[in-house]
């Protein structure tokens, strides 16, 4: 059950793929709100991306995080334990669905289609194909 | 007198030793052994049969453990692949088509180290994938395989972490 609610997210965030990489679905890159950097020593975003679709508006963006040591009361015991360095960053993509006033984020469940989608974005507001076709046409 | 004499003694009524002797004589009867040996016998086929299966299903819970991870990470790359190539698919359907192949290959040697549904859906992906043709009419097919791919992740993601908490 659990299983299959998560493909419907996956089915959603498939199409906003697909959307995006057949360019119907415009992304644009804007400066992070307060909100998203209110601890950056902890996390941080750099950038997001906002888009409107069907009336409301999505929020990408990658979040890396800090990790904190675990309490060793509560840690679990690993072989690779004591290989690990403390703190270390991580990151996690995250997509959002915000209300008219862009208040009351709700988060998308995790999956590998965000970070797929994610490099979509990046690969659209870069202008990457453009900027392939033109070298290409330059160089024929 | 054997008899009235126990019954005086105890004050309880005992069977005399002869009587004892000849029921558990009968009691004990070769035809009486030989049908719990019997029964012994078929519960030792079925105790058999029960840790055939168990072992069948440690040795491949085992082989998922050990190299699980590094299959689900090569497909997690693999759909990356795909999906950085499904930004421009008409320019791109080679590396699809070969990126489809791979990933159908490594989903083969998954499935021989899975049991139950999750070897049915990695099966059932494998057949979405063999009956896509990737050409130019066919975008749409090809991205949703590439869905399907993403969602079997998912499933094998969550399927490897009840792993690390059942044994």
């Amino acid at each position: 059950m659990a299983s299959e609610k998560k493909n419907k997210w996956i089915d959603a965030v498939g199409k906003l793929l697909q959307l995006t990489q057949q360019g119907s679905l415009k992304w644009k890159p804007i400066k992070p709100p307060a909100y998203l950097n209110s601890a950056p020593n902890d996390s941080r975003v750099d950038v997001v991306y906002d888009t409107d679709y069907k009336d409301r508006v999505l929020r990408l963006y990658e979040k890396r995080y800090k990790i904190q040591k675990p309490n060793p009361v509560f840690a679990t015991i690993s072989v690779f334990a004591d290989e690990r360095e403390y703190p270390y960053w991580s990151s996690k993509t995250v997509l959002e669905l915000l209300d008219e006033n862009e208040l009351s984020p709700w988060a998308f469940p995790n999956s590998q289609v965000l970070d797929d989608l994610l490099d979509a974005v990046r690969y659209q507001v870069s202008g990457v194909k453009d900027f392939l076709n033109e070298i290409l046409a330059e160089a024929s | 007198m054997w008899e009235s004499f126990l019954s005086l003694e105890c004050g309880c009524n005992i069977l005399p030793m002869p009587d004892l002797l000849s029921s558990i004589e009968k009691f004990v009867s070769w035809e009486t052994i030989s049908k719990i040996g019997s029964i012994f016998s078929i519960a030792s086929l079925v105790v058999t049969i029960w840790v055939l299966l168990e072992t069948r299903k440690l040795r491949s819970l085992y082989k998922l453990k050990v190299r699980g991870p590094e299959l689900i990470k090569d497909l997690h790359k693999m759909a990356s692949n795909l999906s950085e190539f499904l930004n421009d698919y008409s320019g791109s359907m080679t590396q699809i088509a070969e990126e489809l192949g791979k990933t159908s290959s490594k989903l083969k040697t998954l499935q021989t180290r899975l049991r139950g549904i999750q070897r049915n859906s990695v099966k059932r992906v494998r057949g979405d994938i063999d009956q896509c043709e990737v050409k130019a009419e066919n975008e749409e097919q090809v991205r949703t395989v590439y869905v399907e791919i993403i969602k079997v992740i998912e499933e094998l993601k969550d399927y490897q972490k009840d792993l690390n908490w059942e044994r």
